[in-house]
């Protein structure tokens, strides 16, 4: 019933809702609903493991809950969630780095090792193997990756995320496409 | 005109008679002719400077670039080829129900964060009035002890000068075995006291301490 009333109602209306104090929480669980699988997702290719991910994601929501007051429909909540939820798994990876005092990046240790230690891990399947691919980008880099290539997010949109000029997002994606294939071309 | 008379005599021939046919009324912009041969002039001058501009481009390319190209081209259509059948679907699990239950879990955050906020700011505020209040009441202490006691002296001996003389025996005589062992006496043997040599030193000790003015006051 409730999933039906989200799919009517745009970020416009939800936000609108929300806003309404006597409808606040059904408004704010109807955008939970909304954004939760597609932030999921999101956060869970950067940072790999469930835990982690289900942790940044109720951050983001709490944040949510807390700043959205004073949000500005301008941006869109959909632009909006997607940049604290990026925000919030960059400043995640930093502190990782920070408290391991190794690079993520490096194969035992970082997200592949993450990856590798996944339950149901298959180095053959390409699903897995991709995984692994995305895992030896910079953090930026890799933002710019999930975001174009698994949300099909438009440049226009990134910039809005990213805050970085569409220019640098193409060539970023266009990078980051060819470190993806060579590592597929020689894992393969 | 002569042509054109040939011209009518041909049509003539052909079956075709085209004499009454006459032009239309045409317009032209007013000195048209006048004009154009400047404009033409202009035209064919302008079109003189666009020929003679150099072909060649002032840009740089990369060396070996033209050479590589083909390569190059090859190489992103691989790539885009790789990227095209590389999967979207995801390989890691998900634990079952997580989404169903997330916004209750999220709503319960909600409800916690606020009320552990709620009550670190009360502790504090609490803690912040208890060593105020502390400090308050150990400086009333220093500097108010001397009329404190003073009053609560002023009160004793008001309380008791009500008591008389017999309720005051009578508590005595009920309270004599506490206030003695209060006293430690009732542990000293009676008899190992010397009492002819107490008394002398006693009063020995007080009349001496009296000058023979306040001697003669008391003997009075």
């Amino acid at each position: 019933m409730l999933k039906d009333i989200v799919i009517d109602l745009d970020d416009k209306e939800l936000f609108e809702l929300f806003m309404d104090e006597s409808m606040k929480d059904k408004a704010f669980t109807m955008i939970v609903k909304k954004y939760q699988e597609r932030l999921y997702w999101h956060i869970r290719r950067f940072v790999v493991h469930h835990e982690d991910t289900n942790d940044i994601l109720q951050n983001v929501f709490v944040r949510a809950w807390k700043g959205l007051h004073n949000f500005r429909q301008e941006a869109g909540l959909y632009t909006w969630f997607y940049r604290v939820a990026t925000n919030e798994c960059l400043t995640y990876i930093a502190n990782q780095k920070k408290k391991n005092a190794l690079s993520l990046s490096d194969d035992e240790h970082g997200l592949s090792g993450r990856v590798k230690a996944e339950k149901g891990f298959d180095f053959k399947n390409i699903e897995w193997r991709l995984q692994l691919a995305i895992q030896t980008l910079p953090d930026k880099q890799r933002a710019v990756f999930n975001l174009r290539y698994y949300d099909e997010m438009p440049y226009e949109k990134m910039s809005e995320v990213l805050e970085t000029s569409v220019g640098a997002l193409k060539a970023s994606y266009h990078h980051a496409a060819k470190k993806v294939s060579e590592f597929m071309l020689k894992e393969n | 005109m002569k042509n054109r008379k040939h011209i009518q005599e041909e049509l003539h021939e052909l079956g075709v008679d085209l004499s009454v046919v006459e032009m239309p009324d045409m317009e032209i912009p007013s000195h048209f002719f006048e004009s154009f041969s400047t404009l033409m002039l202009e035209a064919v001058k302008s079109n003189d400077v666009i020929t003679s501009l150099p072909i060649e481009m002032p840009f740089d390319i990369p060396e070996l670039y033209i050479e590589q190209l083909s390569d190059n081209v090859r190489d992103v259509i691989i790539e885009e080829k790789i990227m095209e059948a590389l999967p979207k679907t995801m390989p890691y699990e998900v634990p079952a129900h997580y989404f169903s239950e997330l916004p209750a879990q999220v709503n319960a955050t909600i409800n916690v964060v606020p009320r552990s906020v709620f009550n670190r700011v009360l502790i504090s505020r609490l803690t912040l009035a208890a060593t105020v209040l502390l400090f308050m009441g150990i400086s009333l202490r220093i500097f108010m002890n001397p009329v404190r006691t003073k009053h609560a002296n002023t009160s004793f001996e008001s309380q008791l000068a009500i008591v008389s003389d017999a309720e005051v025996d009578q508590y005595l005589l009920l309270h004599q075995a506490a206030i003695e062992s209060s006293l430690v006496l009732v542990n000293i043997d009676e008899s190992s006291i010397d009492l002819q040599k107490w008394e002398v030193e006693m009063l020995d000790n007080t009349f001496n301490n009296l000058s023979d003015e306040e001697l003669l006051n008391y003997t009075l």
